[in-house]
């Protein structure tokens, strides 16, 4: 199962109104492995994830040439749908985004109501919980998930923004910094939660922070000004990195 | 520094008291006006009031179930014509409309939020009234959304403006279209502010009487035929107030605590609407 290719991008390059972020990234992410994606601020991290489920179009003066494949199709091909990508890859934010109108259930089921087959109320029932035990999140809301969103805390918000992502079954599942906005013990959940979320999903993690790299990621892609300077296996990258600039980010001597 | 201290206290509790008395000369007219619309309004209500049609002029007794029934059918129609329009303008303004023509659309609703009353009344007359060859309820309707339509779309839009940005995105992440995310989630989200804006306006153009007299005229019977000229009970108060009979005075007096009474508990909806859904848990 390993080293088959989920996500593919070729020569991707993303701008804001003329100005360019990420340059000619070509990088590819294997099944069932977690992707981390670190560099300092600026780096075009951030934009580079949002290219891959086409969010970064959104963004007023946001433009992408490249390729990135998904399933043996180019998202960016004039037939492909955002609308229909989306489904197949999953986001969480860096600020935990629950709908605020909603019950905690609605929220996890919000994602089903756009798939194209809508489930039935007791298939529905049986995925909210499915993916609110893989989120880790099942133990502490499974008795009232009748509740507001709103009433969780940021932790735990977090993880159900997870479970709403994962909800729908995408292939990729896509987080921008999940960790950056929460307290240390909510951080080292979501972390032992992407473990577990790699048996089913290719996960990509946008952080800013090296050590949380180094403990969530089979592979690691080290962004600088909008260049993709190294990518590798993690551990190889941290203990014996081939680019200079590599080395002093991750010693600390910049960034 | 222990003069500066007393000073400083000195100066911090005169503001607090400017501030308190600003607050209470702000509140004193509305409690002045309460006060006597009930002491004045108040003996000529009773269960008759709201049930009889006013009785010939300079008779005694009668009541203004005709202008009640009238308000609430012109306002209601005001409400199935301009609500769906405000909202919708709003939503556009805000989520879709950021170029030439949406900033046109803004600032025409900002005029038009401006405008005498009375215009918008004899606009209506030449538009509607004339061509038509007599006064009705509708026109009444179509002249008191005029005045709705801005007030709402400014409102929604403004509701919608504070929604955040991130929940648009966590909508569209999912695979939600922007039709689909601007209806269920955004709108939503903005919901009991839009609801509240709603209602203020309501409240603001139930009580309108100036652009009523060029086009529901006003009736002394009970009619719920919306072509036809209508009593509503702004126009009650207007005729009673204006006539020569104590009688009609004393009416006028009734009609208007009814009508200050249904503004305030619009009022009262509106902040529980806000209350209990912002907050919910």
């Amino acid at each position: 199962m390993p080293d088959k290719i989920a996500l593919s991008t070729r020569s991707l390059t993303a701008s804001f109104s003329g100005k360019t972020a990420v340059r000619d990234i070509s990088l590819d992410f294997d099944d069932h492995t977690v992707t981390a994606i670190i560099g300092p601020s600026g780096c075009g991290k951030s934009t580079f994830l949002r290219c891959l489920n086409r969010m970064h179009e959104l963004t007023p003066g946001g433009t992408v040439t490249g390729s990135v494949m998904l399933d043996g199709e180019d998202i960016y091909s004039a037939s492909s749908e955002p609308v229909e990508l989306r489904k197949k890859v999953g986001m969480v934010f860096q600020k935990p985004t629950p709908f605020p109108t909603m019950s905690i259930y609605k929220n996890v089921a919000a994602g089903l109501l756009v798939a194209d087959k809508k489930p039935d109320p007791s298939r529905e029932t049986e995925i909210v919980e499915k993916a609110l035990r893989g989120a880790g999140l099942w133990d502490e809301v499974g008795d009232r998930l009748k509740s507001s969103a709103m009433s969780l805390s940021g932790g735990q918000q977090q993880r159900l923004c997870i479970a709403r992502a994962i909800a729908p079954e995408p292939k990729v599942l896509l987080l921008d910094e999940p960790t950056s906005a929460l307290d240390p013990i909510s951080t080292q959940r979501i972390e032992e939660l992407v473990h577990v979320l790699k048996k089913d999903f290719t996960v990509i993690a946008v952080t800013h922070n090296m050590q949380q790299a180094s403990r969530i990621s089979d592979t690691t892609a080290f962004f600088y000004m909008g260049d993709l300077i190294e990518a590798g296996p993690t551990d190889l990258l941290f203990t014996n990195p081939s680019n200079s600039r590599t080395e002093d980010y991750i010693t600390g001597r910049f960034g | 520094m222990a003069v500066n201290n007393s000073r400083r206290r000195l100066v911090s509790n005169l503001m607090t008291g400017a501030t308190l008395v600003a607050a209470l000369l702000a509140v004193i007219p509305l409690f002045a006006i309460l006060v006597h619309l009930i002491y004045k309004g108040a003996s000529s209500i009773d269960l008759q009031f709201f049930i009889k049609n006013p009785a010939a002029p300079g008779a005694l007794g009668g009541g203004v179930a005709n202008a009640i029934m009238g308000s609430a059918i012109i306002v209601g129609a005001t409400a199935g014509i301009a609500l769906p329009i405000g909202v919708g303008a709003g939503v556009y303004l805000n989520e879709y409309g950021k170029g030439r023509f949406g900033w046109m659309v803004g600032f025409v609703a900002d005029v038009m939020n401006g405008t005498p009353s009375i215009i918008v009344g004899v606009f209506v007359w030449t538009l509607l009234v004339r061509p038509m060859g007599h006064f009705s309820a509708l026109a009444g309707s179509v002249a008191l959304s005029i005045l709705v339509i801005p007030m709402v779309t400014r409102t929604t839009e403004d509701m919608l403006a504070l929604v955040p940005n991130s929940l648009r995105e966590a909508a569209l992440a999912l695979g939600y279209s922007r039709a689909r995310t601007s209806l269920t989630i955004v709108v939503r989200t903005a919901w009991p502010g839009i609801t509240t804006g709603i209602l203020v306006a309501i409240a603001r153009v139930t009580g309108e009487t100036a652009p009523l007299l060029f086009t529901a005229l006003g009736n002394l019977n009970f009619k719920t035929d919306i072509m036809q000229p209508m009593q509503t009970l702004s126009l009650q108060v207007y005729v009673y107030a204006t006539g020569p009979f104590p009688e009609w005075h004393r009416l006028a007096w009734g009609a208007a605590l009814v009508l200050v009474m249904l503004v305030f508990v619009f009022g009262l909806v509106a902040r529980f609407a806000t209350k209990t859904k912002y907050h919910a848990r």
